[in-house]
This record gives C-alpha cells, sequence and structure tokens, in this order.
C-alpha cells in the first residue's frame, strides 16, 4: 500500500516538471442581496421551486402550532426528532409528544461507543423534525448538521421532513456560506445541504419524488427568538457576519 | 477495463439497429440538453464561473502530488483512513480485506464510475458478498444485469415499458409503465438493503484537500443513506478529484449540478468529514480508496487535460454520435465524448483506438463542457498517435501514402484526377456513384460518392484567366 503511495505521488512529480503551475483563482464572489427581507423571499422563491413546502413564522407559539398541523394533516403517528436542544424552538418536541405523537428513538443514546445499527424502529417513522444550522437563498438549500442529539436518519428516513430555521441563518449563496461556515464542515462528520424532497428521473428523466429520502419537505421559516441551537461558537459562525451585511448593503441582488 | 467481444463497428450497427435504444435516446438526451441550458443560463455570469471551474481544476492538477498529500493527512487527522491503489486489482483487494477482516456479508453501493472503472462489484461478488446498487437507475441495471449506459442517467437506454418488465419479472411486483409506481416499488425494495448492510461503499465527487472532506451528490439521497446508516463507509475517489478548498468547492458543486441536470443544485450534497463522533448514527469507520489506474501519467501529456472532468455528461448529451449510438456502443465504462479520450488514455493496452475515431469533430462536447476540456483537441491528438504507432486502419495507410506521391507531382496529379474521373463519369447514376470497388467500397457502404466534375477548379480558373485576358 504505501508502496503505491510513493509510486503515484512519484508518477505526478515527474508529469509534473516541465507543466507551469497554474495560479490559483479566486472563485468569483457571489453577489449577495440588498436587504434581508429580499434574501428572505428569495429564499422562499427557490425553496418553492423545487418542491418545498414553505411556512413563515413570526411567533412561537405559532411556530409549534404549524409544526402540529404539519404532522396532523400527514397522520403522523411516530417521529424521529432531534433533541430539544438541538431544535431552533425546544417545545417542539414535547408538544408533538402532548399531541399524541410517539417519538422514535435513537437505538443507542447518544455518545456511545458503538451503535446497536438497529434501524427497524427508526424505519417505521412518519416524519423527522430537525433545526437547520443555514439555509442558502439563491439555491432554496437548508444545511444540516449531525451531531451528538442530531440523527442524520431524521432528515434522511421518514417520508415527511420538517425542518425549522431561523431567518438570520439565511446566507446569499453557497460561496458566502462556505466563506463563513468552514468551521461547520470541519467540525462534524456530516453537513448536508438540502434542496429539495429526494427525487430521481432515471426512468426516462421523468421526475419522481421521494424515491430514498422524505417525499415531502417542509421548512418553517421562523424570525421570532429561539434557542440558541448549536455550541456558541458554532452558532456564531452560522450566523451572516456583519462583513457580509455590509457587502448586501452595496450590491443589488441578481434575480 | 473489460474488453468488449464484439468490434467496434459490430456494437454501433447493432446500437443503430435497436429501436428501443433509439426511442429511449431520443426522449432523453434532448431533455438533458434543454435543461442543462437553462441551468447555466440562471447563473448570473455564467462564462465567468466556468473560466473560475476551469482554472481551480487546472490549478489542482498542476500540484496534484501536493493536494493528496494535504488531503490524506486531513482525512486522517478527523480518523479518516486512506488507502492509495496503483490499479483496479489493487483496489479491489483493499476493499476486499476491508470487507473480510471487518466480517462484511452484505454491502450497499452509490453510483461510482470509479468501482465501474475497476469492476468492483464484480469483485465483492466474486469475494462472496452480496452487493446491492442503490441509485434507482443502477439498481434497474443490476437487475437486469448489464452495464450502465450513462455517467448520471445509467438506464438512458431502457424504456420505461422495459423497465416496468424488468421489476415484474425480478420482483414479483404487477407489470406498470407509470415511474410513480416503480420508484415506489424501489424504495421499499432497497430500504432493508440501506439499513442492514455493513458496509456502504460511495464514490466522491470531489475531495477537499484543506479540511479532508468528501463532496458526494445525489438527487436520490441514496449515496446518504449508503454513508450513514452501514457501519463502515468505503469512499472510492480516482486521484483527481481533489479541490484546494471549501470555495473551490463551492464552485465546482455550481457547476456540477447546472451541467448535469440543469438544477441549481444537486438536492442531496453530502459534506462526509471522518467517521461519527458520538453521531447517534453515521458510520464507525471511513476509508477513502485512491485509485490511480493510469492517471498520473497523464500528468503533463497532451491528454493530461482530460483529468480536469468532473463527469458530468454534459458532453454525452451534446454529441452526435452519442445521441445516435448510445453509451454501450463504446464498449467501455466511459462512453461518448469524455470516453472517446479517458478510455484509451487510461488503458493503453486495449483495444480502444477506434474510440477517438468516434465523433465528427463538431466541437459540441467543448462548447458545453462546463470546465471547457478541449476534448476534440485530444481526439486528433490520440488519432494520430494510432496512426504513428500503425495502429491505424491498413488501407487508409495506404491511401495517404499515395496521394502523398501524387499530390507533390502535380502532372502526376492531374493525370491521376482525369483517370479517376473518367472512371466515375462511367459508372454514376444521377451524379452519384452507389457502389466502389473494395478497399474504397468501405465509403460506399454508408454513402454515395459525388460524381467528380468534368472540369477541375485549376482548368475552370485557367479558362477564366485567359478569357478576361481577352477583353
Ligand atoms: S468532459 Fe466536460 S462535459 Fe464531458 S463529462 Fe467531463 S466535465 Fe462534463
Amino acid at each position: 500500500m504505501n508502496e503505491s503511495r510513493g509510486a503515484i505521488l512519484e508518477r505526478i512529480r515527474s508529469g509534473r516538471l516541465g507543466v507551469s503551475v497554474e495560479s490559483r483563482p479566486a472563485p468569483p464572489m457571489p453577489i449577495p442581496t440588498k436587504d434581508s427581507s429580499r434574501l428572505l423571499d428569495r429564499f422562499v422563491q427557490e425553496a418553492e421551486a423545487v418542491g418545498v413546502i414553505v411556512h413563515r413564522s413570526d411567533r412561537c407559539d405559532l411556530s409549534v402550532e404549524i409544526v402540529l398541523r404539519v404532522l396532523g394533516d400527514a397522520g403522523v403517528k411516530r417521529l424521529i426528532s432531534w433533541e430539544p436542544n438541538d431544535l431552533p424552538i425546544s417545545e417542539l418536541m414535547k408538544a408533538a409528544v402532548d399531541d399524541g405523537v410517539q417519538l422514535v428513538d435513537p437505538p443507542t443514546p447518544a455518545n456511545a461507543e458503538t451503535l446497536s445499527r438497529e434501524w427497524a424502529a427508526m424505519a417505521t417513522a412518519d416524519a423527522g423534525l430537525t433545526g437547520a444550522v443555514g439555509g442558502l437563498a439563491d439555491t432554496g438549500t437548508i444545511v444540516l448538521r449531525s451531531g451528538p442529539g442530531r440523527p442524520r436518519l431524521a432528515w434522511l428516513l421518514p417520508p415527511l421532513h420538517v425542518v425549522v430555521l431561523h431567518s438570520s441563518l439565511v446566507h446569499p449563496t453557497l460561496s458566502v456560506f462556505m466563506g463563513e461556515c468552514g468551521e461547520l464542515v470541519r467540525c462534524s462528520s456530516h453537513v448536508a445541504f438540502v434542496t429539495g424532497p429526494s427525487r430521481t428521473a432515471d426512468i426516462e428523466q421523468t421526475l419522481t419524488t421521494g424515491v430514498h429520502g422524505p417525499k415531502e419537505v417542509h421548512i418553517l421559516l421562523v424570525d421570532h427568538d429561539c434557542n440558541p441551537i448549536e455550541e456558541s461558537e458554532a452558532a456564531q459562525a452560522a450566523t451572516v457576519s456583519d462583513e457580509t451585511r455590509d457587502r448586501m448593503s452595496k450590491n443589488d441582488l441578481v434575480q | 477495463m473489460n474488453s468488449p467481444s464484439m468490434s467496434f463497428k459490430q456494437r454501433v450497427s447493432h446500437a443503430l439497429a435497436d429501436g428501443q435504444l433509439r426511442i429511449a435516446l431520443d426522449r432523453t438526451t434532448e431533455r438533458f440538453t434543454s435543461k442543462r441550458v437553462a441551468g447555466l443560463a440562471s447563473l448570473p455570469d455564467a462564462d465567468a464561473v466556468r473560466d473560475c471551474a476551469r482554472s481551480i481544476r487546472l490549478h489542482t492538477l498542476s500540484r496534484l502530488d501536493e493536494y493528496l498529500e494535504q488531503f490524506e493527512a486531513n482525512v486522517t487527522s478527523v480518523g479518516g483512513q486512506v488507502h492509495w491503489a496503483s490499479d483496479a486489482q489493487e483496489a479491489n483487494e483493499i476493499v476486499l480485506d476491508l470487507a473480510r477482516s471487518r466480517s462484511v456479508k452484505r454491502v450497499v453501493k452509490s453510483k461510482s464510475m470509479v468501482s465501474e472503472e475497476i469492476e468492483l462489484n464484480q469483485a465483492l461478488i466474486s469475494g462472496g458478498l452480496d452487493v446491492v446498487e442503490s441509485d434507482l437507475g443502477e439498481y434497474i441495471i443490476q437487475l437486469a444485469g448489464e452495464t450502465p449506459s450513462h455517467i448520471i442517467a445509467p438506464a438512458v437506454h431502457k424504456t420505461r415499458e422495459q423497465i416496468g418488465q424488468l421489476l415484474a419479472d425480478k420482483l414479483g411486483v404487477p407489470m406498470t409503465d407509470d415511474p410513480v409506481e416503480m420508484t415506489a416499488t424501489a424504495r421499499s425494495a432497497l430500504r432493508d438493503v440501506f439499513l442492514q448492510s455493513e458496509m456502504g461503499i460511495s464514490g466522491v465527487n470531489f475531495g477537499v484537500a484543506s479540511t479532508g472532506s468528501l463532496a458526494i451528490v445525489t438527487n436520490e439521497g441514496n449515496a446518504s443513506l449508503t454513508v450513514t446508516a452501514p457501519r463502515i463507509h468505503v469512499a472510492m475517489m480516482g486521484i483527481e478529484r481533489v479541490v484546494p478548498a471549501l470555495d473551490d468547492l463551492a464552485v465546482m458543486l455550481l457547476v456540477l449540478a447546472r451541467s448535469a441536470t440543469g438544477q441549481k443544485l444537486t438536492v442531496y450534497t453530502d459534506l462526509l468529514t471522518g467517521p461519527r463522533r458520538g453521531d447517534p448514527d453515521g458510520p464507525e469507520e471511513l476509508h477513502v480508496v485512491l485509485l490511480d489506474n493510469g492517471r498520473s501519467r497523464l500528468i503533463g501529456t497532451e491528454v493530461g487535460e482530460v483529468l480536469a472532468c468532473i463527469r458530468c455528461g454534459a458532453c454525452l448529451n451534446a454529441c452526435p454520435v452519442y445521441q445516435q449510438i448510445g453509451g454501450h456502443a463504446y464498449g467501455s465504462v466511459y462512453s461518448g465524448p469524455i470516453g472517446a479520450v479517458l478510455t484509451p488514455s487510461l488503458d493503453r493496452e486495449g483495444p480502444w483506438h477506434v474510440l477517438p475515431e468516434a465523433s465528427s469533430l463538431c466541437g459540441a462536447c467543448r462548447e458545453v463542457c462546463p470546465v471547457r476540456i478541449d476534448i476534440p483537441r485530444m481526439l486528433l491528438a490520440l488519432r494520430a498517435e494510432t496512426v504513428h504507432t500503425g495502429k491505424g486502419n491498413r488501407w487508409v495507410r495506404v491511401g495517404f501514402w499515395l496521394y502523398r506521391i501524387a499530390a507533390t507531382k502535380p502532372w502526376l496529379f492531374r493525370c491521376g484526377v482525369s483517370v479517376v474521373r473518367q472512371l466515375t463519369r462511367m459508372f454514376f447514376v444521377n451524379g452519384w456513384l452507389l457502389r466502389l470497388p473494395a478497399p474504397l467500397s468501405i465509403w460506399t457502404q454508408s454513402r454515395e460518392f459525388p460524381v467528380i466534375a468534368s472540369r477541375t477548379f485549376s482548368e475552370e480558373m485557367r479558362d477564366r484567366e485567359e478569357g478576361s485576358g481577352d477583353e
């Protein structure tokens, strides 16, 4: 194995001889939006364009009500939820339980050394409830981050995914997000950028949703005060910085 | 790479005679192309972004060794393991050893061209493992016992009626031609596979040197499940798939999604950085297999640029040859214009020197390529190499040899023209020759040959000049 490593690197080096090193370009700076309300409008518009249902709320009790309604309308009986402290609205989980929804627990407690990997119970869940660490306005994308208390299967396995996103976490583009939240990537085993419901066009390019992941995705975009959803450093990294806000005020949003 | 049993010509004739294939190709390649155009157009400054994407790739390749070492160091620092494989056999052995030493029995895979290239499935299956492809297209292909025909749409050659029949035959479900029902059938069949496999094998779209992250994109979410539920994640990655940092990755993801399917971003774009760290799910172990298999040798050569390819598949859909014959006729894992360059370059011993001929050099591939790879230039370089190494068609060689003799002696050339003119004028039908004698019959098998005009251009010119002198 080590032999191959040396040989491969050696072949690359000898090929490189005489090839001029192309300088590394600065990626084009994405054009951020003028003000945050247009940023949010853009986010909603793009998310809806990829088939996501977006709800907005500026009051905590309204947010709870919306989530319960979505779960109720879909007839959800079993739910995979992130831990209350990992949801922007910590009351949500309890409210769902009070509403008669049964929680599907991750098979082994978080932080266990090894997992049982008995996913059978989780596979029976009708919905997953999560909180996003970011949103991308120009693609309608939500950013999710795995970790203790935040199972990935919650956004992957059930046919319905409900995700809560605070409006201050919406970034103009993927490039801006990467520039400002690189730390999130470094410190999480899995960061997922999810743009719409699971879909396939493998049969004659006919679009079908829900092939492996959820068929339906609901985003609840909230404006009111929330749980600080992350360990503070990560939360800080995830919030749009002042610098970006400045840039936003100088440039126009390209629609 | 597996060598096909039929000759390229035979494969092409087969493909052209296959009516179902033609229908499937017509229905899909066009839809792809129009979506891609719309997708790129939605970028504010598509050309600048493509230029940027291109220079990111070329820059990375120009110091690939350094970025690979950085990538390896960072994967290791977050708890992953990197394995280097010089060729297909070594890569397959690495994966098999991992599976054996961890008593793995069931393996779930998400689509990976690299594993197609090294025929990993066959290796694992003959090693006694259960291997299931989870991408819907690949799953269909695996059920049918075939190989994929398109980089991003493996089942593009099948009509929905054929797929419905296949599912009915293999899974015992009622026959349907409704894609929604077929998709639901596949969902439930694959559910158990994800949740019960001990090892998940994925490809890698990009590896990020500065963080040791793997970027993997799918619309179905099958890669996400493949790398989440099983205990072990093995990622198969070509050594050229590195990018320096996260901001470079953002640019590449942007052009990849738009060029592949016209989407702004692929539905599931996963960034995986090491195995689980106290998470309630996710893999215990992460292994990255870095595959060379002929790539490192290309750096600094005339076809080195081919390593900049991000496998978006746009050039396939744009290619008039691919549109007619589909992917299987190429006989190789990588088909279309990019396959015609990549295949003979990676596998120099294989019977691939005919592939670069399967192009009209119209340049459509270069036009659509998000990283502006000059495929026609490399096709020509490969054709030249074929001729220089004596692998070309004997008659073409003889023909050019004769032509060189005649063309460098004006009197001989004029004689030759008048002889050929007389001959063609004896056998024409409506101004065309329908059949020429061997070896020229190769030409008239598929097209007609025009009769040579009664006067040559230089004769005309001479007369005109003399005429105008008279005035
Ligand atoms: S050569 Fe260009 S267009 Fe063709 S698959 Fe590669 S990146 Fe896409």
